[in-house]
């Protein structure tokens, strides 16, 4: 056995990639029926097959492309359609911090490849990962993008369908299939509360959010992370503190 | 003029999620910021969730209006999580039949 070999770390490339397909399975389920919902409005919005198909191509990010579609249909300033997507997508400003220390040895490709199929489900799922195993040598990259491959692929199909088979699907807001992207969320927000603050800060971004729900351009969704990211710090800059002045 | 539009679309849903994966190094980020990182994620998930599950759409069964299968779903994942926080699928299963199973009992 050669050297590199003994410092190669388990698990690996294969098994990553396997369980990357296998945790995806429950946010591809989720993905498709919202993705059927953003094809089936963007048709009947009037955009056309390839106005609605490169929005999924190369915005990749469904509230964003549900606001989206209504903007651009009804007419509104490239501008303010442009400003409003970064608002809706600031959040994700959030996740690339959160995860940088974790990627930062790898290409510029590999970067870009997983920062472009970040959305909120692959990054939940990416947190996850890094969290159980941060160690650098390791292939925990390949679970994320088979992850964030498996859902993009699902993506563009179901807008596909959506958008082909948009006026017969009316009914499927009804269904509750969106359901499953609810229950990913929920097994792996409970992996994360891993302290009573972790459980207080997501109880007051809930809260907040519930609050906030109706602000236009989903808005409420940023500005609750926001205030909770900034009392988790304070909050924690004095356990920090107290814990410092423990020691001395 | 609309594909322009979601071309920029793209590249500032871009721009903000690659923007601390090279551009902005991470020795950048401040220690307030770097205090509140690990609460992102239940931040962030929780502010989905919560508004999501609460507002759902109602049944027209029954059973009390505040009682939909989103809320039960949820309230047994949560509660499932509470005991075994690391099973993701016991959760996640578990979560899925309470939604099923009321959808169908209400």
């Amino acid at each position: 056995m050669t050297a590199a070999a003994c410092a190669a770390p388990a698990p690996s490339r294969i098994l990553e990639i396997r369980r990357g397909s296998v945790t995806s399975i429950g946010i591809v389920v989720g993905a498709v029926p919202f993705g059927l919902l953003v094809g089936a409005v963007s048709e009947q919005s009037g955009l056309s097959l390839l106005e609605t198909m490169l929005l999924s191509a190369l915005v990749n990010a469904g509230s964003a492309q549900m606001v989206g579609i209504g903007m651009l249909a009804s007419g509104a300033a490239w501008p303010l359609v442009v400003l409003t997507t970064l608002v809706i997508n600031a959040r994700h400003v959030f996740y690339s911090a959160s995860l940088s220390p974790y990627v930062k040895h790898l290409s510029p490709a590999w970067r870009s490849a997983l920062a472009f199929g970040m959305t909120d489900a692959v990054y939940a799922l990416a947190a996850k990962r890094y969290r159980e195993d941060a160690d650098p040598r390791g292939y925990q990259h390949w679970n994320v993008m088979t992850a964030s491959v498996a859902v993009y692929v699902a993506w563009l199909a179901s807008t596909l369908i959506g958008w082909i088979y948009g006026k017969d699907l009316s009914s499927i807001d009804g269904l509750g299939l969106d359901f499953a992207i609810y229950a990913t969320y929920i097994g792996l927000v409970v992996s994360c509360f891993t302290s009573a603050r972790a459980v207080a800060i997501g109880l007051l971004a809930g809260a907040l959010s519930l609050a906030m729900h109706q602000l236009p351009y989903q808005s409420g969704l940023f500005v609750a992370t926001m205030v909770a990211a900034v009392v988790a710090s304070v909050w924690e800059g004095k356990v920090r503190g107290r814990d410092l002045d423990r020691a001395a | 003029m609309t594909l322009v539009t979601i071309a920029l679309m793209g590249a500032v849903t871009f721009a903000v999620r690659i923007a601390f994966f090279g551009p902005l190094q991470p020795s950048s980020i401040s220690p307030r910021i770097e205090q509140a990182l690990p609460y992102v994620m239940p931040a962030v998930l929780m502010a989905i969730i919560v508004p999501s599950v609460l507002l759902a759409p109602k049944t027209d069964g029954g059973g009390p209006s505040w009682l939909t299968p989103y809320l039960v779903g949820a309230l047994v994942g949560f509660a499932v999580g509470a005991v075994r926080r690391d099973s993701f699928f016991l959760v996640f299963a578990s979560s899925v039949a309470a939604f099923a199973l009321t959808g169908l009992a209400l």
